[in-house]
């Protein structure tokens, strides 16, 4: 996804650069990068009480569901990237 | 039946006049599309990948099934449910799009897929539930079905590219040449 996620981005670089759905979702990737880092540093150290205790903490659980929603997000604004007016005066491609 | 009559009236409907009016709806139903689509392609590999014998190999496959195709089915009704929505904005030049046209035909062979699936492995499912893989006819459907979402996702694309009203109606040539006004005489004509 990486790979052919640079392709395009080379391929027409004015598209993808010049939109807020492309910046907000690069922004929402790192979010998560840092969310998953998270977790396998948390499960690492902790094998051996995540199956029983940890799994069941509300904080945890709390942090699945948001990174669940994030990779959403990601989906949604990767299409939006061609539709980058549905966001108005905020995206840059509607004021050129 | 008239086919062409359908098409426009599902155009002219209330629905499709107001996801073609909005400034959001038609992209954000599409975004929706995309994440039924991820989730219908992404369990089914689990499951093609299984029965082939290349991932999960430890697992009995009924257990993997039975936890994983409802989400497949539930993720199949949001691809098919938005699809429709899409699909009624633009009815009639969607219908006559060939990569269009291929994705049905691809999704009807999926199915077709399937009921092989039950007709010859999901018969003797059993005596290789907790084999490493299926025998020869379930890799061979683990195989196709695949293949058959990969052309499905792919043919989507293509009639994305191939019928958006940017690829259908290119913008007109500016018909003013601003240098008239900047140097006061007219540029020539180029030439032919």
């Amino acid at each position: 996804m990486l790979g052919t996620g640079i392709l395009m981005i080379i391929g027409e670089p004015v598209r993808e650069l010049v939109t807020f759905s492309f910046w907000l979702k690069m922004f929402l990737v790192a979010v998560s990068t840092v969310i998953a880092v998270g977790f396998q540093r948390a499960l690492r150290k902790n094998e051996h009480r995540w199956e029983e205790v940890l799994v069941n903490r509300m904080s945890i659980k709390s942090m699945a569901i948001l990174a669940f929603v994030i990779w959403a997000c990601i989906i949604i604004l990767g299409r939006l990237i061609a539709y980058d007016h549905v966001w108005g005066s905020w995206s840059p491609a509607t004021k050129a | 039946m008239d086919i062409p009559a359908i098409l426009k009236w599902l155009e002219a409907s209330g629905l499709a006049t107001h996801i073609r009016e909005s400034l959001f709806l038609f992209p954000l139903i599409e975004a929706i599309h995309v994440i039924g689509l991820a989730l219908v392609f992404g369990t089914i590999s689990v499951i093609d990948l299984r029965l082939l014998g290349f991932a999960s190999t430890q697992r009995s496959f009924q257990r993997m099934a039975s936890d994983i195709l409802k989400w497949t089915w539930v993720a199949f009704i949001l691809a098919a449910l938005t699809g429709t929505l899409m699909f009624i904005t633009n009815a009639t030049v969607y219908y006559h799009n060939s990569f269009f046209r291929i994705k049905m035909i691809l999704l009807a062979l999926s199915g077709l897929n399937m009921l092989a699936f039950e007709l010859t492995a999901g018969r003797t499912i059993h005596d290789w539930d907790k084999a490493t893989a299926a025998p020869r006819a379930g890799r061979i459907v683990g195989a196709l079905s695949l293949a058959l979402w990969m052309g499905v996702i792919v043919m989507g694309r293509l009639t994305g590219f191939t019928t958006s009203r940017a690829a259908q109606a290119p913008p007109p040539p500016a018909s003013v040449n601003f240098d008239d006004f900047l140097q006061g005489t007219p540029t020539p004509p180029p030439p032919k």
